[in-house]
């Protein structure tokens, strides 16, 4: 099994005002389709977009991103 | 999940192509069944084929440009260049096959000119469609 990374962004999203995901893409200057495919674990973002986004939340990268061994 | 503007542009160069180039080739297999191809026809029907595919490509990606200029006027981000150079890396292959068996038949199967030519231009769609294809399958399983 492949390991992955999953994150917070939805859950986030929500508690920032109901952020919506074109927003946070506006913000962060990827697309929205993008945000989705991250959201639902399907895509895992650079380095770079990943402290974005993190920044967008005020975040530190660690509380929104966490790395998950399916094996687990 | 709605399509964003850069995958509707690949599967309007995609159908194009292979609306305009089916075309084209579809029409001209019988000449190249019968080794009678005729450089003058082919001239004409490939100005045909480019006039069509430059007319199929632009007026749609024009009208969703204009409803979404903002997507439009956008960079690529990070998730849709691995789409791109994905679909080049696949691209590519099919080129460098098409461009080996061209060279087989250049070189030992006493194929003339023009059919070359043609063959060169099959394998130049082909790469195109696959890369194309490529792009557009990984939108739509939305890695």
């Amino acid at each position: 099994m492949m390991p992955t990374i999953v994150n917070r962004i939805r859950k986030l999203r929500f508690e920032h005002n109901e952020m919506t995901q074109a927003e946070l893409a506006a913000k962060v200057g990827i697309t929205r389709q993008t945000v989705h495919a991250i959201e639902q674990n399907k895509y895992a973002p650079s380095l770079e977009t990943a402290f974005k986004i993190a920044s967008v939340f005020s975040e530190e990268i660690g509380a929104v991103f966490s790395y998950q061994d399916k094996l687990q | 999940m709605p399509m964003s503007f850069r995958e509707k542009t690949a599967w309007i160069s995609m159908l194009s192509m292979l609306l305009v180039y089916g075309w084209y080739f579809i029409g001209q297999l019988p000449t190249f069944l019968a080794r009678t191809t005729v450089v003058p026809e082919i001239t004409s029907r490939l100005g045909v084929t480019i006039f069509a595919l430059v007319f199929l490509q632009i007026i749609p990606i024009i009208v969703f440009s204009a409803g979404s200029p903002k997507e439009a006027q956008a960079r690529p981000d990070e998730r849709e260049l691995m789409f791109e150079f994905k679909g080049f890396r696949s691209g590519f292959v099919v080129l460098v096959l098409g461009a080996l068996l061209c060279c087989v038949g250049g070189l030992w199967l006493d194929i003339s000119r023009p059919i070359l030519a043609q063959a060169i231009l099959f394998a130049v769609v082909l790469a195109e469609v696959s890369k194309l294809g490529t792009q557009i399958f990984h939108y739509r399983i939305g890695l």
